[in-house]
């Protein structure tokens, strides 16, 4: 059999080549298909010669044919003659430029954390039935619920499958030759396959795990992995050490305690919501009878189990269920991805518009330097016209112009966000909103873009017969000044409430103070007075370290919102008899008050007390004033008693002074009882200090001291007190930054399209005002009759901005506590300074038209 | 002459070739020819888009054939060479003539020797 009459493989043109040819133009397309096909049945080579030539001859005619189809676009000619007109006038290309790409910048961001945060939020197959279960706190949140409460729904609940569970703690450590801390969760035995996790190598932690006398095992999170593994697949297998530290189980993870082995990394994107974990542990690792425990510590997630999307939406909707085992305790539902937003809805949405408002401005200003440029070649643009010109052409020639703005914005933006992206400010922001964190990706830069661009349609649109923007540019310029007067209500507010904040009194004296927590756990300080000989030989340490002027140790910081430590007291209310008072605790050194700076109103702190048993507390003003009545409170008796009322059978405690209150992290004082560290064990204890040295340059003193105690110990979360004061509003901080440089830009922004606008206007009535300078006007009297004629649409900018701002700063109080609410002062000074940038940029141009003289106004010379 | 009724290389061969082929033919055939004739392997989109070029400068018409007597025959753009393109051409080898012919042979022969 010949060559030609084998049946070939190729004896048709390869598909994918056939397909690109629908790219030739149609009036081509059938007959280079039929040429091509005849050449191909009639050519004698067979197999890959034969299908690399039809690719060529294909490949090569779509790109000469497309060439040839675009060569004679006006758009390119256009663009690159706007291109240069743009290097040659850089000035007014930088002006709208520099906005715009910061504008973009700022969305670009925001969009990617909006990905981060919101779209992406929910890694997970058949996300929408996934739902989060917990206790409604007062604040509409859903708590943490028991083990225990997620056996009873399980077993009652029939809409529910399996509860996944999982508890984070963040102070794991990993025991190589460095110890590092990590971020460690631990998960339920059915958690992964209630979210259809997947492994990127070897397994997810499964039941068999937690069966008795089974080694220890871990999961890598793919990010950790990647950052500390090098993505190494061989890491699967090898055994690491733990530690850990501060768990409400008790702890039998500890530094230089259990050997674990790494089974597998969690796939790529994998997170739980709200949580940035690197490793993930068996629940069952974390201590005690986990399963059986009543406290509530663990978040719940579970599958709905129906596909019906009606019935989860009912089930979303009555947000409730209700086990048949305890009526009394109401369970409630969100959707997961509702659940993970609640602490940073309002804070994104916040940003969101903030910078929607920006990108308006932003775009509005670029389109009022566009309108300008078009409107300065009015001349260019009428002799073009009287050429033949299309309105059609005009336009291209004016959307060539803002296509140049927009691409030179866009190469800016594109840029200045990846750079932007590697900051620490942003890692931080992401980390608050619990976003990936990275770079800007292809969507959100083109988005963005689509977005900016918009706003440039619109001068070039506009442009008319005779050339120009008409009097859209005014409105741009009003629409500007209004939208920045708004921006710079809501920074101010939101800056003047952080003064508010930061100057308010805290009790306590934050210069040169500092925190920090250590590594140390109940394994290796087990408890009673060996602990307490541990934590004070560590104190004697630290004090000895140079600079150090006083030390002290807290189960808590005092501006923070942690209120997690509590007791039960019986107190005699004079009124109403005996009643039980359920108050917060703050374990604490003798020197603690000392440390702070702390006041004491009445009797005296804490002596050398060393022992368990000692049995004296110290109150704030606000227990006493709550529960102890007038008069001293020192020496008084408190009993304890447990959670149902019953005595405790100790000795009471006996109160031995009363501090000052102190600020909490929520802006608020709690009644609150200081007690010996000793007679109240935490299982995480704060080291508190204070320096004659700056604050951050002790921190290597600090870490040398306690290497030198124990080199298994890890100096974690050291920071000022002044950083702690802005802890809990960090993220509003940050927003308070961000809003008051966006207004900042803003105003510069509505003063550079308001001068600019203001200076073509006064272009074109140079001739009148040089008549008027030439029959003796006084340039004063001139510029106040200009300048008069400019106040209605300046008065409508102005009237528009309040009435905004004030919508504004309504909105702000409601989504944040730090914001001052709704103030006249904040309004009238915005409106002030909107006044003065809008009155000096409107009134420059006409001012410097008003001082030349006649002649060269009339005649252009001398 | 104006400086967009200059012929390019590609756009002479393109006008030689349908001379060649009696003032007419369609896109496949004047490839074809141009291979054969030159041994340069063009590509049949550079073809389609140098005489739709020409078209456009007035120095070619098309004409749609009749469809070919096969099944499924489809009609093909057929290019004839204007008098205006005829013209064009004649400039464009006369200029080519002109600058050739003054000593261009010795010239060559200097260049390609050294001197």
């Amino acid at each position: 059999m010949t060559e030609t009459q084998q049946p070939s493989r190729d004896s048709d043109p390869p598909r994918a080549a056939r397909a690109a040819l629908r790219l030739v133009p149609r009036q081509w397309r059938a007959e280079i298909v039929d040429a091509l096909d005849t050449e191909w049945r009639e050519r004698h080579d067979r197999g890959r010669d034969r299908r690399s030539w039809y690719w060529s001859q294909v490949l090569r005619s779509v790109l000469a044919l497309l060439l040839a189809e675009t060569r004679g676009w006006w758009g390119w000619a256009e663009a690159r003659r706007a291109l240069w007109r743009g290097i040659r006038d850089w000035r007014a290309l930088a002006f709208g430029v520099v906005p715009l790409a910061a504008a973009l910048v700022a969305t670009i961001l925001l969009l990617e954390l909006i990905q981060g945060a919101w779209i992406e939020a929910m890694p997970f197959p058949r996300a929408n039935e996934l739902v989060a279960i917990g206790v409604r706190g007062a604040d509409g949140a859903l708590g943490p619920v028991s083990p225990q409460q997620v056996r009873s729904l399980t077993a009652t609940s029939g809409d529910l499958d399996t509860v996944g569970t999982y508890y984070a703690i963040w102070q794991a450590t990993l025991v190589e030759e460095q110890p590092a801390l990590l971020r460690a969760v631990g998960v339920s035995p059915e958690l992964f396959a209630v979210l259809g996790a997947r492994a990127e190598a070897g397994r997810l932690i499964a039941p068999g795990d937690f069966a008795d006398a089974v080694e220890s095992v871990i999961v890598l999170d793919h990010d950790f992995w990647r950052r500390r593994f090098g993505s190494d697949r061989g890491v699967v297998g090898r055994t690491v050490r733990m530690g850990a530290e501060g768990l409400p189980f008790g702890g039998t993870i500890t530094v230089g305690g259990d050997v674990v082995r790494i089974v597998g990394v969690a796939e790529r994107g994998f997170r739980l919501p709200g949580y940035q974990a690197d490793i993930y542990i068996g629940l069952n690792r974390l201590g005690m009878s986990w399963r059986d425990a009543t406290g509530r510590s663990l978040q719940a997630i579970a599958r709905v189990r129906t596909d019906d999307r009606s019935r989860i939406r009912e089930l979303l909707l009555s947000r409730a269920v209700e086990p048949a085992e305890d009526p009394a305790e109401h369970f409630a539902l969100d959707s997961l991805g509702d659940a993970r937003l609640q602490s940073v809805r309002a804070a994104l949405m916040l940003a969101t518009v903030a910078v929607l408002v920006f990108l308006g401005l932003a775009g509005l200003n670029a389109a009022t330097l566009v309108a300008l440029s078009a409107r300065a070649r009015r001349r260019d643009f009428m002799i073009q016209r009287t050429l033949g010109a299309t309105r059609a052409r005009l336009r291209a020639i004016a959307l060539a112009d803002s296509g140049v703005v927009v691409g030179v914005a866009a190469a800016v933006a594109a840029l200045a966000s990846a750079l932007a992206a590697t900051t620490t400010w942003h890692a931080e922001t992401a980390a608050s909103l619990a976003a990936p964190e990275r770079g800007p990706g292809a969507w959100s830069i083109a988005l963005a873009i689509a977005v900016g661009a918009c706003f440039l349609v619109v001068p070039a649109l506009a442009v008319r017969r005779r050339g120009g923007a008409g009097p859209v540019r005014r409105v741009l310029v009003r629409a500007q000044i209004a939208g920045a007067g708004m921006l710079l209500v809501v920074a101010l507010a939101s800056v003047a409430g952080f003064v508010r904040y930061l100057g308010d009194e805290t009790g306590v004296d934050p210069r040169r103070a500092f925190g920090f927590t250590l590594t140390l756990s109940r394994w290796n300080v087990p408890s009673g007075d060996e602990r307490s000989e541990v934590f004070a030989r560590l104190l004697e340490r630290l004090r000895a370290v140079p600079g150090v002027e006083s030390m002290a140790l807290s189960s808590r910081l005092p501006l923070s919102v942690d209120r997690s430590h509590t007791m039960r007291f019986a107190v005699d209310d004079p009124a109403v008899g005996r009643i039980l008072v359920r108050t917060s605790v703050t374990a604490v050194s003798p020197e603690y008050f000392e440390t702070w700076s702390l006041r004491l109103v009445d009797g005296g702190g804490f002596g050398a007390i060393t022992t368990t048993d000692d049995r004296e507390i110290v109150v704030n003003e606000r227990f006493a004033r709550a529960y102890l009545g007038a008069g001293s409170s020192v020496g008084r008796d408190l009993s304890r008693m447990t959670a149902d009322g019953q005595e405790t059978g100790q000795p009471p405690f006996r109160i031995r002074g009363v501090v000052a209150d102190v600020r909490e992290g929520d802006g608020v004082a709690t009644p609150r009882v200081y007690v010996h560290y000793s007679s109240f064990q935490v299982p995480r204890l704060w080291f508190v200090g204070r320096t004659e040295q700056d604050v951050m340059a002790m921190r290597a003193s600090i870490e040398r001291a306690v290497r030198s105690f124990d080199a298994s110990l890890i100096v974690n979360g050291f920071r000022s007190l002044e950083d702690l004061v802005l802890e809990p509003v960090r993220l509003e901080w940050r927003l308070a930054h961000a809003l008051a440089g966006l207004a900042l830009l803003t105003i510069a922004m509505a003063g550079v399209g308001t001068y600019g606008v203001m200076s073509e206007v006064a272009r074109q009535r140079r001739n009148e005002i040089g008549v008027r300078r030439a029959v003796g006007a006084e340039p004063s009297r001139i510029l106040s009759d200009l300048l008069r004629g400019e106040l209605p649409g300046l008065a409508m900018a102005l009237v528009s901005s309040a009435a905004g701002g004030w919508m504004a700063m309504q909105a702000l109080a409601r989504v944040t506590s730090v914001a001052l609410p709704p103030s006249l002062s904040i309004l009238f000074g915005a409106q002030v300074l909107i006044l003065v940038v809008a009155g000096v940029a409107a009134g420059m141009p006409y001012w410097r038209a008003a001082r030349t003289e006649p002649a060269i106004l009339i005649y252009g010379r001398r | 002459m104006a400086k967009g009724s200059y012929l390019g290389e590609f756009e002479q061969l393109v006008l030689i070739t349908l001379v060649r082929l009696g003032g007419d033919g369609y896109g496949a055939q004047v490839r074809r020819e141009i291979i054969a004739s030159t041994g340069r392997d063009v590509a049949l989109g550079s073809v389609y888009a140098t005489l739709d070029r020409l078209e456009t400068k007035g120095y070619l018409r098309s004409r749609k054939s009749e469809p070919l007597p096969v099944p499924g025959g489809r009609g093909r753009r057929s290019f004839v060479v204007t008098p205006a393109g005829q013209r064009r051409l004649s400039d464009a080898l006369g200029l080519l003539q002109k600058l050739t012919d003054h000593d261009f042979e010795s010239a060559m022969a200097a260049l390609e020797s050294g001197s």
